[in-house]
């Protein structure tokens, strides 16, 4: 029987306009994105699995529309696909050029938009407005993801509810990327050992990365080190791997446990679900 | 302790900033104008507007609907 997944996070490429010193791809700066056999691969991928629910990240997706209009041109059920973009909003200068740009995805159902005090440096507010009023004509859903370094940074909150009503999901920023290498991470004051017991937020979906495959992790690449351990060529090797089975399946202190890491040997320096994982798996090593 | 401090440290604790103890502290060591500028998204906390995630670029991850 074929897996039904909840969810599949592509990244059609890393390119992107801004420069902002937390991003966790600021590492990776290659541009050419996915290529025509990667492409494939994620058009089988969505069909196969009866994908509902596809969202496009990165680098900045709507430097890439040629490529997602491709992979959402070769899946049947496209009608049916729940599609969602995050962006960094570069292109909404005026209501016009917004409208337009969003227009010219072929299939798009919710629009993310990455606004906190770091991605404020490359984006007006104006285009926040006209990126809000652009998804109500267009009757495209919109909310803000906003990464916090401190507390203090959710002043922002403020003057976004005074554009509309839309929904904020508020991240902490993890050292990863570039916020690693600037040392922007946000840290806390004590582990929360609670987090042991919690499972991985995003069981259930998988990603895929060019230049890399298939994982149950969009941070990967990171927790990985130099080469690609927890990514796969096919949907099928990853389902079968037992990364993609201990992180669905499990809680971070039983991972724990089957990976030989004790609770003593984790710095918890961040108590997120995420950070745990990749430290459990950092310190496993390669899983056979 | 005022009504207002109560309120801001809960919704700390809601974002996963803080244990409840860290945030009466930290809420105590702010000034008023940085207490009012978080008072828009504490308020937009209770109405459901603002939400945590799971800190990864996946969108649509909260961990506590997880």
């Amino acid at each position: 029987m074929v897996t039904r997944l909840s969810g599949f996070v592509v990244v059609p490429g890393y390119a992107c306009n801004f420069f902002c010193e937390h991003c966790v791809a600021g590492g990776r700066r290659e541009r050419g994105g996915l290529s025509q056999k990667e492409m494939r691969l994620v058009t089988d991928a969505i069909a196969r699995y009866k994908v509902r629910s596809i969202f496009f990240t990165g680098g900045e997706p709507s430097l890439y529309i040629r490529k997602i209009n491709r992979i959402l041109g070769g899946v049947d059920q496209a009608r049916r696909l729940n599609v969602t973009v995050t962006t960094n909003g570069w292109f909404a200068t005026t209501p016009k050029r917004t409208v337009d740009k969003l227009m010219s995805f072929s299939k798009l159902d919710s629009v993310q938009l990455s606004y906190d005090k770091f991605h404020k440096k490359f984006l007006p507010e104006g285009n926040v407005l006209n990126l809000f009023e652009a998804c109500k004509k267009l009757k495209k859903r919109f909310s803000v993801v906003m990464s916090v370094q401190s507390p203090l940074d959710l002043q922002l909150v403020g003057p976004l509810k005074k554009i509309g009503k839309f929904t904020i999901g508020i991240q902490h920023v993890l050292p990863l990327g570039a916020a690693k290498t600037n040392g922007l991470g946000y840290k806390r004051q004590s582990f929360d050992k609670q987090v042991l017991f919690e499972r991985c937020p995003v069981r259930g979906k998988i990603a895929y990365m060019p230049g890399y495959g298939f994982s149950a992790c969009c941070i990967a690449p990171e927790i990985a080190g130099r080469g690609k351990p927890y990514f796969y060529p096919t949907p099928e090797k990853l389902l079968e791997s037992r990364f993609y089975n201990l992180v669905s399946r499990h809680t971070f202190k039983e991972i724990g446990k089957k990976l030989n890491i004790s609770e003593a040997d984790i710095s918890g320096e961040n108590s997120s679900p995420c950070m745990v994982c990749a430290e459990m798996f950092a310190k496993a090593g390669r899983l056979k | 302790m005022k009504n207002k401090d109560k309120v801001l440290a809960a919704f700390l604790v809601s974002m996963g900033m803080f244990s409840a103890l860290q945030a009466t502290k930290y809420i105590a060591s702010l000034s008023d104008a940085d207490k009012n500028a978080l008072v828009p998204a504490a308020a937009a906390s209770n109405d459901g507007t603002v939400t945590l995630l799971c800190s990864t670029d996946w969108p649509d991850t909260n961990p506590k609907k997880a």
